[in-house]
């Protein structure tokens, strides 16, 4: 699974690169800007690991964006910092975070909050592979209503209608 | 740049400290380092001695020796709190001891004192001691050497000592450049500069377990929030001499 690393400081990037390198396909970003520019790309990561404070935007703000762009809503975004009042996390959380990590985190607790990430993005995306599945099915009812409406006049009035007349209706 | 902690706001850099002390060796030795410094410096070899020195004079700082039975420092150290108590004032006291513990902080604190100091007293120390004297801010407690919990630093690297020597090596490297944006903070007084700079080694510090240090950081980083850069200076110095003798722990490894 792709995972972002948005962290201005060279230091705690090397950290949680090679902490996580092993477990994720790991791209960082070192502002803000670079961050949001990534998290938009086409099959871009759906999972990332934001700094509080970063040249560019910060964590918070990318959390805004990301929650108010609808082809990202679903990414899991983790808030990391040192600021741990109350008010700072719920701050966080309200910006659109999924989680916080402060620092100085410890590697175990890293490692699971981290794990629980990953099975959310899991979970939504067999949910949205099951939801296109759905409405794949729905479209295949919808079009073999149309096709059987279309060719229930003609077998009423007994004329016999050649499967390439009716598809030719159908697209009309 | 320690001598210009006095110059800023027009006061005389050089100080009047008083060496409470009877073992000639080390008052000759820590006279000398003082007076090199530019300080003013008088001797009292026993407690009697000192009592009369700061009766007749104004003292920045006294060093006191904390195991001579002449110099009797708890005695002394009363009568001087006694008479700043009815007259007013407070010198800052540092105890000096030749085997520092743990249990030297509680018994200095106890005594009445500031701070302690292992002998000899080195020149980062009193440079450390004048810059809170300067800055008027109270004393820390001042303890030596800076640790680093090296221990901790491995833990949260899960064991891996390359990382560790990495991340050492990445912060070793960055930290001269966010001491220079502070200290350049400072100048072009830019609060949001020095929060920034002290945010940053605020955080690798703790993670990499130096707890004292990043307290000063953190302690600098309030004071780029809060805009009251006055009395940042004295801790952007005391910073630098704490980093430079994590510097030199981390290097030994």
């Amino acid at each position: 699974m792709k995972l972002l690393i948005a962290e201005d400081d060279p230091f705690f990037r090397r950290i949680l690169e090679q902490l996580l390198g092993s477990e994720f396909e790991v791209s960082t970003a070192a502002d803000g800007n670079l961050a949001w520019t990534m998290l938009q790309e086409n099959d871009g990561p759906r999972l990332a690991i934001l700094d509080w404070v970063m040249p560019g935007m910060t964590g918070p703000e990318i959390c805004r964006l990301v929650r108010t762009t609808p082809r990202l809503e679903s990414a899991y975004l983790i808030l990391l910092t040192d600021k741990n009042s109350a008010a700072d996390i719920t701050a966080g959380l309200r910006a659109g975070a999924d989680d916080y990590l402060t620092k100085p985190f410890d590697p175990g607790e890293l490692r699971a909050r981290v794990g629980m990430a990953r099975r959310i993005v899991e979970l939504q995306t067999d949910l949205a592979t099951q939801v296109l599945a759905l409405e794949d099915a729905l479209q295949r009812e919808k079009l073999l209503q149309t096709r059987v409406s279309l060719l229930r006049p003609s077998l009423l009035s007994g004329t016999l209608v050649s499967p390439a007349a009716g598809a030719a209706k159908i697209s009309k | 740049m320690w001598g210009q902690v006095g110059n800023d706001s027009g006061e005389k850099t050089g100080r009047r400290i008083l060496i409470a002390e009877d073992n000639t060796a080390n008052s000759i030795s820590l006279l000398r380092t003082l007076e090199n410094l530019g300080h003013e410096v008088v001797i009292a070899s026993n407690g009697r001695q000192a009592l009369a020195e700061f009766g007749a004079l104004r003292f920045d700082l006294i060093f006191m020796d904390m195991e001579s039975p002449e110099m009797d420092a708890f005695v002394t150290i009363q009568a001087i709190r006694d008479r700043e108590k009815a007259e007013g004032g407070h010198v800052p006291i540092i105890g000096m001891t030749d085997h520092p513990t743990n249990g030297d902080r509680e018994s200095c604190l106890a005594q009445g004192m500031d701070g302690y100091s292992a002998k000899p007293v080195s020149v980062e120390d009193i440079e450390i001691f004048l810059c809170a004297v300067a800055g008027s801010e109270p004393l820390p407690l001042w303890r030596r050497p800076v640790l680093w919990d090296r221990a901790k630093a491995l833990e949260r690297l899960e064991g891996d000592e390359e990382l560790l020597r990495e991340v050492v090596g990445i912060f070793l490297e960055g930290k001269p450049k966010m001491l220079a944006q502070m200290e350049q903070a400072l100048l072009e007084q830019t609060p949001k500069t020095l929060e920034l700079a002290a945010h940053g080694l605020k955080g690798e510090l703790a993670y990499l377990g130096v707890v004292e240090a990043s307290e000063t950081a953190r302690h600098l980083e309030e004071m780029g929030k809060k805009q009251e850069l006055d009395n940042a200076k004295v801790l952007v110095a005391r910073l630098r001499i704490q980093l430079s003798q994590v510097d030199g722990i981390m290097r030994q490894i």
